[in-house]
């Protein structure tokens, strides 16, 4: 860390501190040395660029940059920030896309929604927002939402003729006489989910593939600007929902940083009890999903039997089985009823049951390995390059796992270890999943069992001590926090306003943005079959995908 | 590799052996209906105080508030179920004891199901006060507003009272 | 001329296919339900019963939508002949002691001709509709029914090898215990190259939902639609009665001869193929390739050998 410190008061900074355990934030006074900084970061080691996400200070005129760099290896991480004037005309600043590869789509995004130009970009073009936003920046802060939508007729048609425009170029383009075409793959595909792959493949062989993302787009970064501290978490846990609960504490973690409250150690263990529940939740989705793009329904079906009952835990305990709202900043929502956690023995022992024949029959499935052994291979350096995280990251054998490298709510309480897979297969991230799964419900037991003592010896009061007050107007500020999330890294970026009651801005960086940048990669080259199989294996989630 | 497949079909096989935890018709039974699930919102206008927690933190809007011709207590809140996405805040933010007077848990889960919905006022919760209550209400109020005003009399009176006692005495000391 | 009409449209004509349809589509949706540990349909009817009676009649009184820039022949008419085609070959097969239509010399051939026909009737649906997931659907099912009836047909002529005829009521006639061990691998082979025509699970690829959305069905819908699934069905009947007829022994059962047995037969065929399609996914078209023409074909040309073989030894004179 302190050579990091050192390296970057060698420019022009304004102020360069420690921030937490891993992490040093410095703001460079001239955007010009932005490009000589992230040489010789990426010289030292720090190869990941995390995210690029703009902040817009409309009083101050100025939009201020944020640029996180990590060191996945050695657990060093950079939060770099720069400041541009805020006119559309000179908002502009150099592209890290050819230092950084990871930096392609986080650069497209922030200049679909606030503007920002970025020079020597390699195909600067719009993404998420749908296309009568074309021209405006919707999350600047002097946009109009509400006049824009008056126009519904006018902005349905704009989308319509551009589809069109793009098929017609598309006929065009290509030969009619040759076998080249292209293929759309999805939005109503059965095994897409809603998003588009414009497969460009001659026979069934591919040749380059574009992603078209922005179906499922809510604008949750918007909306949250829009309620309280307390009732944002309606829309942070949106993020996906079926692993809910750890987005909701990396926001949570952020706000309390910011109002200086410290949660109760109940609470700690409630959110680890809670997060591995939902991780385990999506994981089983994941594992069937896995199987289905393959043809076979089996897993998914085993899978949702004992599933439904650690859902009925969550009813229990929160309400709702999957956007459980249980996690708000100050601790957990509700308190602890010591009977529910007989239904959460009930169904550990079905999983213990039945995971023995899951692991007999699925994961040692001759077909699967004849079909996933060698395809969709990611080396350990794609990983760095690429900014992965999470399963896909632990599947080709990089050591990285937040819980472990910067522990939060009761991990570090835990004796957690790196559980990785070599080889970087389809077949290595799907048994990279399985075993993920079971260390989950490993911590879900031990975190019971320690509760259960807990309140047996009178420590923790589950009924009382699972809040502690947040005021309802917090100070100036900003935090970072970051998470384990099922997919992977979410770091969330909060900035309050002085004496404000809503979220200035709120910048949630998703994982499985990254793994969707790098499908061009995995598949050029491959045949048809393969999509499913490989877009199966990279575990994406197109809730987090567009938020 | 053909025998595995034959092995892995036989195990699959096996499965034919468990008996399938589908047993209720949900149509008519839930499976699962803990004490604190988010169901269908019961609004009881008694307790309710009118302080419009409610609907200042409802994160989608969905609470409209209808008002009432009294003084205290004037607005009680309506739930659009088609807006409401049952977070439940409503509920956690309502100040009143020992019952809250706008509660979700525990409430039926089959809420628009069964038949057809000619306009979206099936998709409303609506309160519905009797007229008797508000006339009881009115009364207490104008009962309330006279008894104050005698009381505002009396009290007016008295000091007048006093006044004219004082006036009284102080001509006699300057007499004096 | 009365039991011409009756064996054309109720017995083993349109009545029997579609009462097959409608009971084998529920047998396998419980079965699968049952692998899956779930319960499969149960509202309408006791278990479920009327359940496939409804989906498909539900199917005929929806609109049948024809596409711009279909080939108005290939589009139409291509379901109706799926059909008809898919319902010969019932015609051949012996299904109770003395009750068969027609009782032809070259019932084997007749047999084999007119399953390998299907798949060619098939992909001109694909080449039809103007889609490019249907023409990739249908290429797809060419390739595969070429691949896979090469070995289909070298498997189910063993029989005919073995006893020195092609009429299909002698063969039935013959078969005993012992020559049902003797074309024991000439059956195991028919059954894998059955999967293959079949389009089941290995081998699914013509119909993989998840690539090319619904293959060669995607542009179908109403009546067509139906029409496709009682070809299907059809065909899966004329194959499993194919095995049961040529290596099974037809109706020949414990004691006594009946129908009875016969249909045990094919469902018993019929769920092996099930237990298959719930274990294990699909593999790519290349690996298909190679598996079929690497490995089937000369294990099937093995099989024909060790017929003749074991004919020298022990079936003489039959």
């Amino acid at each position: 860390m302190e050579y990091v410190k050192k390296l970057i008061s060698s420019y022009n900074c304004e102020y360069v501190e420690d921030y937490k355990k891993c992490w040093t934030k410095a703001k460079l006074n001239s955007k010009n040395d932005l490009l000589s900084v992230a040489e010789a970061l990426k010289k030292e080691g720090l190869r990941s660029l995390s995210t690029v996400s703009p902040t817009d200070f409309i009083d101050e005129n100025i939009m201020e940059i944020n640029y996180f760099f990590e060191d996945l290896e050695t657990k060093r991480n950079l939060w770099l920030k720069v400041d541009l004037p805020r006119e559309k005309e000179e908002c502009e600043i150099e592209s890290l896309t050819p230092l950084f590869s990871s930096a392609e789509w986080h650069e497209r995004e922030a200049y679909s929604m606030f503007g920002v130009n970025f020079l020597n970009h390699p195909d600067l073009r719009d993404i998420i927002k749908s296309e009568d936003y074309s021209g405006v920046y919707p999350f600047r802060k002097d946009f109009d939402w509400l006049a824009h939508e008056k126009n519904v007729v006018q902005n349905m048609q704009t989308i319509v003729d551009s589809f069109k425009k793009e098929q017609e170029e598309n006929e065009v383009e290509l030969d009619s006489d040759s076998s080249e075409t292209i293929l759309n793959w999805g939005p109503t595909h059965p095994a897409s989910g809603p998003i588009r792959l414009r497969v460009h493949c001659d026979g069934e062989d591919i040749i380059s593939i574009d992603p078209d993302i922005g179906y499922v787009w809510r604008a949750l970064e918007h909306l949250v600007t829009q309620k309280d501290f307390i009732s944002a978490i309606v829309s942070v846990e949106r993020l996906c929902f079926m692993d809910n609960i750890n987005s909701m504490t990396g926001y949570a973690m952020a706000v309390e940083e910011i109002a200086g409250v410290e949660i109760t150690p109940f609470a700690s263990w409630m959110r680890v009890l809670l997060g591995e529940i939902a991780r385990c939740s999506s994981h089983f989705m994941g594992l069937g999903m896995f199987f289905n793009n393959m043809g076979l329904h089996t897993l998914a079906m085993w899978n949702m039997d004992t599933r439904e009952l650690f859902l009925d835990f969550l009813e229990s305990y929160s309400g709702a089985r999957i956007a459980t709202a249980s996690v708000e900043p100050g601790g957990v929502r509700y308190g602890l009823d010591m009977a529910m956690f007989d239904e959460l023995e009930k169904a550990l022992e079905k999983f213990d049951e039945s995971i023995g024949e899951v692991e007999a029959i699925f994961v040692k499935n001759p077909t699967m390995t004849l079909r996933a052994e060698n395809v969709g291979v990611l080396s350990a350096d794609e990983v760095h390059k690429f900014g992965l995280s999470g399963i896909v990251a632990r599947g080709s054998g990089v050591k990285t796992d937040i819980r472990i490298d910067e522990p939060y709510a009761a991990y570090d309480e835990l004796d957690l270890e790196y559980i990785i897979q070599e080889g970087g297969s389809a077949k290595d991230r799907f048994i990279m999943l399985f075993r993920d799964l079971k260390q989950s419900v490993d911590i879900i037991k031990k975190a019971k069992e320690h509760i259960s003592n807990a309140v047996e010896s009178g420590e923790m009061n589950p009924t009382k001590d699972h809040m502690v007050k947040v005021p309802k107007k917090l100070p100036k500020g900003e935090a970072i926090s970051r998470v384990e999330w099922a997919r992977g890294e979410v770091l969330m970026h909060l900035v309050t306003d002085e004496k404000a009651k809503s979220p200035y801005r709120l910048k949630m960086r998703a994982p499985s943005f990254n793994h969707t940048m790098m499908l061009n990669h995995l598949l050029a080259g491959a045949t048809l079959s393969d999509i499913p199989l490989i877009f199966g294996s990279l575990y994406i989630c197109q809730g987090d995908l567009d938020r | 590799m053909i025998l595995d497949i034959l092995k892995k079909t036989l195990r699959v096989a096996k499965a034919l052996k468990t008996s399938s935890p589908a047993t209720k018709d949900v149509r008519f039974e839930p499976m699962h209906h803990p004490s604190r699930y988010r169901g269908e919102h019961t609004i009881d206008y008694e307790t309710c105080i009118g302080c419009d927690s409610c609907n200042k933190i409802c994160p989608v809007h969905a609470i409209t508030m209808k008002h009432l011709p009294l003084k205290k207590q004037n607005i009680v809140p309506e739930v659009n179920l088609s807006v409401c996405i049952f977070c439940g805040l409503c509920e956690d933010v309502c100040p009143t004891k020992p019952q809250k007077a706008i509660m979700l848990s525990g409430g039926r889960y089959d809420m628009l199901s069964g038949g057809w919905h000619k306009d979206q006022s099936d998709f409303w919760v609506n309160v519905d006060i009797p007229q008797s209550y508000i006339d009881s209400r009115l009364e207490e109020e104008e009962a309330a507003r006279v008894k104050k005003e005698l009381a505002a009399k009396k009290k007016k009176a008295e000091a007048e009272a006093k006044k004219v006692a004082e006036a009284k005495e102080v001509p006699k000391e300057v007499e004096e | 001329m009365s039991e011409a009409l009756f064996q054309a449209f109720i017995f083993p004509g349109l009545l029997y296919v579609l009462v097959w349809t409608v009971g084998l589509f529920w047998f396998f949706r419980k079965f699968m339900a049952a692998l899956h540990k779930r319960v499969g349909p149960s509202f309408n009817g006791k278990g479920g019963s009327y359940q496939t009676l409804f989906d498909l009649s539900k199917l005929l009184t929806k609109e049948s939508i024809t596409p711009d820039g279909v080939n108005p022949y290939l589009f139409s008419t291509m379901p109706l002949l799926a059909v008809i085609f898919a319902m010969l070959p019932s015609a051949f097969i012996p299904w109770m002691d003395g009750v068969v239509v027609v009782d032809s010399d070259y019932g084997v051939l007749a047999l084999v001709i007119l399953i390998g026909i299907e798949p060619f009737l098939l992909f001109l649906t694909g080449f039809g509709s103007n889609n490019k997931y249907s023409f990739l659907g249908g290429i797809r099912i060419l390739t595969q029914s070429i691949s896979m009836e090469t070995s289909f047909i070298l498997a189910a002529l063993s029989p005919a090898l073995l006893f020195s005829t092609m009429n299909l009521t002698a063969i039935v006639e013959q078969s005993s215990w012992f020559s049902f061990l003797v074309l024991l691998p000439g059956f195991i082979i028919y059954f894998i190259a059955l999967l293959g025509l079949l389009e089941q699970p290995p081998f699914n690829i013509p119909d993989a939902e998840q690539e090319i959305v619904y293959g060669f069905y995607t542009e179908y819908s109403g009546t067509n639609y139906f029409l496709l699934q009682v070809a299907m069905f059809a065909e899966f009947m004329a194959v499993f009665a194919g095995a049961a007829t040529l290596f099974l022994g037809a109706y020949k059962g414990i004691f006594f001869d009946s129908y009875f047995f016969f249909f045990m037969k094919m469902m018993g065929i019929a769920v092996v193929m099930m237990t298959m399609r719930a274990a294990t996914p699909r593999i790519t078209l290349a690996q298909m390739l190679n598996f079929s023409w690497q490995y089937m074909v000369p294990i099937a040309l093995v099989n024909i050998a060790w017929v003749l073989f074991a004919k020298s030894l022990w079936f003489i004179g039959a």
